[in-house]
């Protein structure tokens, strides 16, 4: 049913661009009230964190498989290591416009940067373990009950400090 | 996190929210800016030294 896909993916994309205040209050309502507190703060200072980046746009390294964009929800994840160059990636998403990031990855996935924040000592490192994940679906149990505790665990065990979350 | 919707970060009960305040598909900027890039990334780390609950906008 890619079509079916294909269409939902347009209709989104126009009704973000047309009439970007009946896209924040759709995408609103449909957000669930979430109730639980997460308090964790960081237990050092900035200069000694390892950092890693999260983007929920698709993002993905073009020698690995592609999200399955044309589907119910693609819930694996790709791993982008700190030395990866723009070149080397790739964006699959259909439901924000993708026109910008195809021309500039770090329009969603600021890696370069990251990495010239650790060149002048702000941060400690760049993780390895730089996770693409493909956010458009409106179901997303499934990257709250299986994507998530395997990323996390990745991340903790590449000893990462600091998460930082870019969406598309 | 970049947040884009205002809400979304009050209802997620999301630790620390960044308003970058750019539109859906370019949150950190617009194309070869790298230069907001940087300050993006940079509020992005400063807000992570802050305690839970801080949602901040692009200063």
């Amino acid at each position: 049913m890619s079509w079916h896909h294909k269409l939902k993916g347009r209709m989104v994309v126009q009704l973000a661009k047309a009439m970007p205040s009946a896209y924040n209050r759709f995408t609103l309502k449909l957000t669930e009230n979430k109730k639980d507190k997460v308090g964790a703060s960081l237990d050092r200072p900035l200069e000694e964190a390892r950092v890693a980046l999260i983007t929920s746009a698709g993002v993905h390294m073009k020698k690995d498989e592609p999200f399955d964009a044309l589907s119910d929800g693609d819930y694996s994840f790709r791993i982008i290591p700190a030395d990866t160059g723009v070149e080397e990636l790739e964006v699959t998403h259909i439901y924000y416009d993708t026109k910008h990031a195809n021309v500039d990855k770090t329009i969603v996935f600021p890696l370069p940067q990251l990495r010239e924040s650790a060149a002048q000592g702000k941060i400690r490192s760049v993780s390895d373990m730089n996770i693409g994940l493909n956010g458009g679906t409106l179901k997303p149990e499934r990257h709250e009950r299986e994507t998530t505790p395997v990323v996390v665990d990745l991340l903790k065990k590449d000893n990462v400090n600091i998460a930082l979350l870019v969406p598309g | 996190m970049v947040s884009l919707i205002p809400g979304i970060a009050e209802k997620l009960n999301i630790p620390r929210a960044f308003m970058s305040g750019f539109k859906l598909g370019r949150p950190c900027g617009e194309p070869f800016d790298f230069e907001t890039r940087q300050e993006v990334v940079h509020q992005m780390l400063k807000l992570a030294t802050e305690p839970a609950g801080k949602i901040v906008h692009l200063e």
